[in-house]
Order: C-alpha cells, then structure tokens, then sequence
C-alpha cells in the first residue's frame, strides 16, 4: 500500500469527519497525482472545504488518513510542507501590509530563502497583474484583487502541490482567465492542484479530473470533456438525496418496528 | 528547514507585521505620552498649588520634584502598562484568528511553533523597549522641568520602574492564550480589564503580594527604591515562572491548534 501511496501527491483514504450530529465527511477517498488538476464539485455545505481543511491538518479526521507525497498528515514534519501552497476560505493577507509585502510574508513561511523572495514575488505579482497595487495595502483593494493576492500567496515559489479553495471566487473574467492559466502553467510543469469549486463550466476547462461531493460523499466522477455536465451532475446528487432519503426511512421503520 | 531557520523566518515575518500595525504605535503613543502628560500635568498642578490634585496624587508626588515624577509613574504603569501591553499581546494573537489568516499558517515549513515563539520573542522586546523609552522619557521630562541634577538615587527609581514595567509586560502576555484559547482578540482585551480588576481587589483586601497579577504593582507603590523585602522578592519572582507558564501554554495551544 506504501508504495501506491507514494505515487500519489495527495491521497485520502477512508475519511470520515463529524461535527456533533452533522456528518461533514463519510469514507471519503481521493487520489491526485503529479499534473492533474483535480477539482472537487458540489453545493455549498457538501464538504469541499472540510476536505481541504483535512487535508492540511488544519482539523483532524474521525477516521481514515490523509497522505501527502506519501507522508501521514498525522505525522508530518513541517518541513515536509515545503512546495505545498493552499488558498482556503480567506486570503492569506495581511490588511496592514502592502501587496508586496504580503506576497513577501506568504513566500518566506513557504520555504522561499530569503535571497530568492524579491525575485519570486516579482514573478508572482506580474503572473497575477498585480503590479499597479504592488504598494498598496490590503485594505485598500477591492474584493476581486484580494482574492488575486490570495493566489498569489498559494502559488509563490515553487508550488509542488497547490490546494485551493474556490480560487474564482470575485474574479473578474479576466482574473478568471489569469488563474486558469496560472493553474494549467503549474499542473503543465507536474504541480498537482486540487481545487473546489461549485462552478461546473469553470473547473470543467481547466480540471483533468471531476469529483462530485455530496452531503461529504463522494458521489462519482465525470469527465470533464463531457456533454451536459450539470445534468450528470444533478443526477448524482440527486442519487445521494435519495440514498439518504431511503436510509432515514429504513432507520425510522426500525425504530418504529 | 531546521527549527533555527524556522524561527529566524517568523522574527523576520512578525516584525513586519508587528512594525506596520496601528494598534502597536497607538498603544506606545498612549502609553508613553499619556504617562509623561499625566506626571508633567500632576508636577504642574502640585507647583500651582492645587489642592485636590495634591490630595489625589498621594504624599510621595505631593513633594514634587524628580520623587514626584517617579510616584506618579508608579502608580499608572503597573495599571497603564498591564492594559497597554494586554492590548496588542491580545492583538499580536488574536488578529490571526479574527483576519482569518490563522489558516494559512498550517501547512507550512516554518512552524505554528515558530510562528508562535516568534510572536512572544517581538512582544518581549517590544515591552522592554517600550518600558526603557518610558523611563528614559521620564527623566528628558525631569531634566526640562529642571528638578535638578540626576543622582544616584534617581537611578535607583528609574531602575525600579524599568522591573515594574518589564514584570507588568510578562504579566499581559496571558492576553496572548486567552486570545487563542478564545480564537480572537476582544475576549483577550477583556481578560486583561478582568486581571486588573482583581489585581485591584486582591490589593484591596491584603493577598496582592501572593497574587501574581498585582505584585508588581504593590512593589511600585512601596515609597523606596531599595531592594525589596524577602517576602517582596519572592512574590516579583513569581511573576516569572507564571509568565513562563502561559507563554508555555499559549505555544502548545499554537502546536496542536485545530479550527
């Protein structure tokens, strides 16, 4: 099995993850490998980002593991998060620092030598067009270019794995367009992203592979060079509401047995 | 990336944040220049020959002069500095949780250890530059009000604020775990009011010396600068192993952090 998982640059395996009565995560498996761009589909609450939350040891799972370049989470040392870049929930920016500055902090705790940060911030900032708010603070940008810095922050130096939640989220199109190509460039140079997102038409142009996630199961795949992806889609999940509709019926009829 | 590396990363990466912060330059601002506004405000009003003001400010700074300027500062920065440095230790832990960028320090080479020894490393400097500008403003205020020549004596006073102050410092950072055992930086400002209070009661009713929170604050009010009793001693020594201890707790809290 070690050897299967060494392959991998993330895999989950059998995770499950509760909070209180509200199952989040149910067995759960997953593989990425080296450049694939893996996206993970479903409605808002499925579980995406308790997957990704997961996978980075930021909560730990009931059951299962969680094995990045074949390392145990559980276990890891934090050098061996060096390459690993993520974007989950907030961008990782600070509100009293300039774009510059921050892409500068996010590249340091990354790994990135100090003699090699300006560099890698330069390439970052104008992969990202970000150049005309390089010396501006946070707090002073819109939405959209926050979530620009965001990225920028997730994918300074050189990213090995890139995790990365909603990464479209308040882009414009034509930071929709920056993004998707800054993850094809790095899934291209052999990066394994692995991306949520509830946009089927987005993730479908850049995703190499589907998963759909529903009520935190995975439901199945689809091919991202498929016809009618949002109704397969919607028949998956609808599959899963269904499966769980029968399950609490059977539950009742026992108890009431 | 070894754990020295890791460290070095997060000084460098704390102190960007730390010298750029707002709450950090306010909260020196208020504390210093508050304090030297309050004692050249009381020396002037005791020369004046106010009477209410001469009754508050106690018989130690009713005499006036560099005496006067010391008791003052005794009685605020115990009081002044716990709320001060309460405030941006609160800040300097809480902000992660409260701005969200908590997050992205997981996964990451350089520690949540690091991050977090980092973080008390700056905070102790800074408290001890803070305290050191303080006393030394103290005695530029002195020396342009003209209360003569500083001895010995003086010194000795100077040297007693600078512990009061550093000791008082220590004392805040258990803002610091309150705000991450609370996951944000308002409950930790409250937890510093709350120590206050109780530093206060526990003087009041005559255990201050054994409360570690208001030892340092009854010391400063002890009109001498000599070296304290035994018993005095062993109540300001206190203060360190405590300090210690929540620094210890708040870096283990940062390690096993889950959200």
């Amino acid at each position: 099995m070690l050897d299967h998982l060494k392959d991998s640059a993330i895999r989950l395996q059998g995770v499950s993850k509760s909070y209180k009565t509200l199952r989040a995560l149910e067995n759960v498996d997953l593989v990425v490998a080296a450049g694939e761009v893996h996206a993970l589909v479903g409605l808002n609450g499925a579980g995406k980002t308790t997957m990704l939350r997961v996978l980075l040891g930021v909560i730990e799972p009931d059951r299962g593991s969680v094995w990045v370049r074949g390392k145990n989470v559980a276990r890891m040392a934090s050098s061996d998060w060096r390459g690993v870049g993520h974007l989950i929930e907030t961008p990782f920016a600070y509100p009293e620092l300039t774009v510059r500055a921050n892409i500068e902090v996010a590249a340091l705790l990354s790994g990135v030598a100090q003699k090699q940060a300006q560099r890698a911030v330069d390439s970052i900032v104008d992969e990202m067009n970000l150049g005309a708010w390089a010396g501006q603070r946070m707090r002073s940008l819109s939405l959209g270019n926050r979530q620009r810095v965001g990225l920028a922050a997730a994918l300074v130096g050189e990213v090995q794995i890139a995790v990365l939640d909603e990464p479209a989220n308040s882009l414009d199109p034509a930071g929709v367009v920056l993004v998707r190509d800054a993850i094809r460039r790095r899934a291209h140079e052999g990066a394994a992203i692995l991306v949520s997102s509830h946009h089927l038409d987005e993730v479908a142009r850049v995703a190499t592979d589907i998963t759909v996630i529903s009520t935190g199961r995975v439901m199945g795949a689809l091919e991202p060079t498929g016809i009618d992806l949002e109704r397969q889609f919607f028949a998956l999940v609808e599959a899963d509401a269904r499966s769980t509709a029968e399950a609490l019926h059977t539950a009742e009829s026992r108890a009431t047995a | 990336m070894t754990f020295s590396a890791q460290f070095s990363t997060a000084i460098t990466v704390e102190w960007m944040k730390f010298r750029r912060a707002a709450v950090v330059l306010i909260t020196t601002l208020l504390l210093v220049v508050g304090l030297l506004a309050l004692c050249g405000g009381l020396l002037y009003a005791i020369q004046t020959g106010n009477p209410q003001l001469i009754a508050k400010a106690g018989p130690m700074a009713a005499a006036g002069g560099w005496m006067g300027i010391f008791a003052v500062a005794s009685q605020v920065v115990p009081t002044a500095g716990l709320l001060a440095f309460g405030v941006v230790a609160g800040w300097v832990f809480g902000r992660e949780f409260t701005n969200g960028t908590v997050i992205g320090l997981f996964a990451r080479p350089v520690s949540r250890t690091a991050v977090a020894l980092a973080k008390f490393t700056i905070l102790l400097l800074w408290i001890v530059a803070c305290t050191a500008g303080l006393v030394f403003s103290l005695l530029l205020l002195g020396i342009a009000l003209r209360l003569g020549p500083i001895d010995s004596g003086i010194l000795s006073f100077a040297a007693k604020l600078t512990i009061v102050g550093v000791l008082t410092g220590l004392l805040a950072l258990i803002a610091g775990l309150v705000a991450t055992w609370t996951r944000g930086y308002l409950s930790a400002i409250g937890t510093t009011i709350g120590v206050v209070v109780l530093a206060v009661i526990a003087s009041f009713v005559g255990v201050g010396g054994w409360f570690p929170f208001a030892a340092p604050g009854i010391w400063a009010a002890i009109p001498s600068a000599t070296v304290p009793s035994t018993t005095m001693l062993i109540q300001l020594l206190a203060v360190l192993p405590v300090a210690a201890l929540i620094a210890a707790l708040t870096v283990r809290a940062w390690r096993r952090l889950q959200l």
